[in-house]
């Protein structure tokens, strides 16, 4: 018990309190008095004060020293600071850094100066500049465009610590020349974090869109699909820390500099290989005449090819859907249910080897498609799983190239057999007319025009729908659209396939004009397939949802007589139905077709949706 | 046995001898920083722990407790081991990849050693897990700055008063070295840094240039003057490749 009259009153015990709180913390900021009896030169007893750590006492930072006559006498010597203490993001982040991880540098190796550390608003990047090329004295950096902007003032122009990491800096180059797939990523993805930044790019007077030219190219596709060991990122061309305009006779981009500059990577090129352009604008006409106008007849040929067929489809499909209604209502079933007996026989109107070529044909097809849509809509977030699905980019591009192996083989062996049938033998040029205009051809002629004229008649209900021979006019469009593709596509394809080589023939820039026609003509030809072709031969009303003929090869002569019916009267006149007339197909082969060819179109119509959600939101 | 099961065998056995075996990697198993540290902070047995770098880069940072026995000199040295053959021990070097490390780690299977252990990933992945290291004579680190290959070459065209000297041990240095170089292993530079000329600036050259900015700071310490090869002999030999692809595009 305390006596109550020995008790102080409040205030006292208040300010008491207050005093021995203030003392304390004197104590604490200041430095201690016992350590500027020894440690008294200007850095500790003045400049430290001003610094940024100048609120701290010694023993913020210099904790251990707890017995100050022991370590006055030298016997205890104060431990490793540790900054992390307080700086424990800057700590977490510096235990990455190759400085501290391979050579071990601590705080203080960088940070000498850390006792008359001034702060400032953000990051001083000439103190970085001056601090890296303390040990790393990079002349090439020094006379950079980036180092001469800093200098000048310029706080968005790159620093060292911009491109490599301040306290996370991480090193991947095994050599100078070679970088391994992690580093060209890192370092391209920093590049890009400027360079791509509308605001940044517009206050510095550079192009915005540069990154995504660069992301249009070969290089930026193959990089954004995640493959980036093989193609080249930014430093590949500009090179690391000899970053100049390209008027700039030491930079690595000036004309003089260019063959050596692709001579990295490229071997064995012809010098206007290097009129390649690296990420240029198919929209300035004035700058790449040839790639705008490739652009622009693309475009014009994708639109008008799939606006024509895209109407031609929905007039077709609603006239069908109208007269399968009005056909019910008044109780009638179609032709091909009611047949029976003779009707029912099979008729060929596809070989095997027809058949086996166009089995080819869709596997190479579907490859191609989902190996290059993928690269061509890197950016699309359904890309990686469908190259995850191939075991990677690297064999999602051996894939391709061995479907387009397999196609041109296609394509060139039905190319042998046209020939043949356009020459018969000892015919001579009578022969060749005979064929080319006869009506097993697959020459286009009048009365294909005649027959579209009267297909439009028909879908407006002007007339009947026109009685075809052995070939529609849209089925001689499938087949002659092949052979264009195959030019379009395939042609360019090779010339992408062996750029160096190509440069042989073409100048650097063709490879520009044959990406962008290998990228658009294979839109065409999927957007094309998956719904024209599709709807034409499966997903018309009659045949919903699918025909299999192209893979039983047989139908009845109910079909042949109502489809065809030109092609019916000429084989009965000519007395070719017998020869014609096929066994059954077994239920092997039809089970087969109907899985293969079902299956074959969800997986067209699953790629539709997904390159329609590409177009869209890409 | 038929001619077919001959040959179906034959092709077997050459498939297996081409398929990818795992490194030999004799009987030393790799332990993670995470199991080191469990297994030092164990009381029964820990184990005897071995930096296979040099004295200066032991003395200047490692795992504490750990014995500083450089790969070079294991061979010779092995007897400061324990001789219970039995008691774990793990070697670490400061690559990566083990290199040190392994080398010294084959010569102990091979003496007898049952436990034997290579900290994967080196002391780098140590450190990168957030465990400390010790230094007990740390060698201060100066902004010394280092040389380019191409610079180099430019200097020693020029025949500057420079001194190249290579800190690699003696069998990469018999390997190919840089034309005029000094073989001083890096191992034996505590011992024999007094041999080096104060006459004239000191270029060192390490395989990779991760160890040559610590001697520098050691030799600039000393009086010297120095510079450390950017990159290393990795990045000279980068150079010279390319020069000889330059000059045989330029054929």
């Amino acid at each position: 018990m305390t006596k109550r009259g020995g008790k102080l009153p409040w205030p006292v015990v208040a300010v008491l309190v207050l005093a021995v709180l203030l003392g304390v913390v004197a104590a604490a900021r200041g430095a201690a008095p016992e350590c500027l009896d020894c440690h008294d030169d200007y850095l500790y007893s003045r400049a430290f004060k001003k610094s940024v750590h100048g609120g701290n006492g010694c023993i913020s930072c210099h904790g251990a020293v707890t017995d100050a006559k022991r370590h006055m006498r030298g016997e205890k010597k104060p431990p490793r600071v540790d900054c992390g203490r307080c700086h424990t993001q800057i700590a977490a982040q510096y235990r990455q850094n190759f400085h501290y991880l391979q050579l071990d540098f601590r705080c203080s190796d960088c940070h000498r100066d850390i006792h008359a550390l001034t702060g400032g608003k953000g990051r001083d990047k000439r103190a970085v500049i001056e601090k890296c090329t303390a040990c790393h004295g990079n002349e090439e950096y020094v006379s950079s465009g980036h180092a001469e902007a800093v200098l000048r003032g310029n706080r968005d122009a790159a620093d060292c610590a911009d491109c490599h990491g301040l306290h996370d800096t991480r090193v991947f180059h095994v050599s100078l020349d070679r970088y391994p797939q992690e580093a060209r990523a890192f370092y391209s993805r920093n590049c890009k974090g400027c360079h791509a930044d509308p605001e940044l790019t517009k206050r510095n007077n550079l192009s915005a869109e540069i990154v995504a030219y660069y992301e249009q190219t070969y290089h930026g596709k193959v990089q954004g699909i995640g493959y980036p060991a093989a193609v080249a990122g930014c430093a590949d061309c500009h090179t690391t820390h000899n970053i100049l305009p390209k008027s700039d006779p030491r930079s690595s981009i000036h004309s003089a500099n260019l063959a050596e500059n692709c001579g990295r990577c490229h071997r064995g090129f012809h010098p206007r290989f290097v009129e390649y352009k690296a990420h240029p604008d198919y929209r300035d006409r004035r700058r790449y005449p040839a790639l705008f106008w490739t652009f622009v007849f693309m475009s014009a040929l994708l639109a008008g090819t799939l606006c024509f067929f895209w109407i031609h489809t929905f007039l077709w499909w609603r006239k069908s859907y109208w007269e399968n209604h009005r056909r019910e209502k008044m109780g009638l079933a179609p032709p091909a249910v009611c047949a029976a007996g003779e009707e029912t026989v099979q008729i060929q109107r596809f070989t095997p080897r027809e058949r086996l070529l166009h089995v080819l044909l869709i596997l190479s097809f579907f490859t191609l498609v989902m190996t290059g849509f993928p690269l061509k809509y890197h950016d699309s977030p359904w890309a990686e799983i469908v190259i995850r699905l191939w075991g990677g980019a690297h064999q999602a591009g051996l894939f391709h190239r061995g479907a387009a192996l397999v196609l041109m083989a296609v394509v060139a062996y039905v190319a042998w057999v046209g020939v043949r049938y356009l020459f018969p033998k000892g015919l001579g040029l009578r022969g060749f007319r005979e064929r080319l205009l006869g009506p097993d051809s697959l020459f286009p002629n009048r009365k294909d025009w005649e027959d579209m004229k009267g297909m439009f008649l028909w879908f407006f209900d002007r007339g009947e729908m026109p009685r075809f021979e052995r070939w529609t006019y849209w089925e001689k469009f499938d087949f002659w659209a092949v052979f264009w593709g195959m030019f379009a596509i395939g042609g360019s394809g090779i010339l992408l396939w062996m750029p160096e080589w190509s440069s042989y023939l073409f100048p650097g820039w063709v490879l520009n004009v044959a990406a962008l026609v290998h990228s658009e003509e294979a839109l065409l030809a999927a957007l094309f397939i998956f719904t024209v072709h599709f709807f034409n031969t499966h997903f018309i009303p009659d045949k919903f949802p699918m025909d299999r003929i192209i893979f039983t090869g047989t139908y009845t002569l109910a079909d042949l007589r109502q489809q065809r019916p030109l092609h019916y009267e000429r084989l009965q006149a000519e007395g070719g139905i017998e020869e014609m007339k096929r066994p059954y197909p077994g239920i092997f082969l039809k089970l087969l077709g109907s899985t293969f060819g079902l299956l074959s179109l969800l997986l067209g119509l699953a790629l539709l949706v997904h390159i329609f959600w590409s177009l869209i939101f890409s | 046995m038929n001619e077919r099961t001959v040959i179906l065998f034959v092709v077997l056995v050459f498939l297996a001898l081409l398929s990818p075996v795992p490194a030999a990697a004799g009987d030393w198993k790799p332990i993670t920083p995470r199991e080191l540290a469990a297994a030092l902070a164990a009381k029964d047995r820990p184990p005897v722990v071995i930096n296979n770098m040099s004295l200066i880069e032991c003395l200047d940072h490692s795992i504490a407790g750990s014995l500083c026995i450089p790969a070079e000199e294991f061979a010779a040295r092995i007897g400061e081991l324990p001789p219970d053959k039995d008691r774990p021990v793990v070697f670490f070097c400061e690559s990566e990849r083990g290199d040190r490390s392994c080398t010294a780690a084959e010569t102990a299977v091979k003496k007898g050693y049952k436990a034997v252990y290579v900290l994967e990933g080196g002391l780098p992945a140590w450190k990168r897990e957030g465990y400390e290291t010790v230094s007990v004579q740390r060698v201060e680190r100066l902004a010394i700055p280092s040389l380019k290959p191409a610079a180099l070459e430019r200097r020693l065209d020029l025949r500057e008063p420079l001194l190249v000297v290579d800190l690699r041990p003696e069998d990469r240095f018999a390997q190919g070295h840089i034309p005029g170089a000094l073989n001083l292993p890096l191992y034996q530079l505590h011992r024999r840094w007094r041999e080096l000329p104060l006459d004239r600036t000191l270029i060192l050259v390490d395989n990779r240039g991760f160890r040559s900015h610590l001697a520098a700071s050691y030799l600039a310490g000393r009086g010297y003057r120095v510079a450390p090869l950017f990159g290393g002999m990795r990045a000279w030999l980068a150079m010279k490749a390319k020069e000889g692809r330059s000059k045989k595009a330029g054929k």
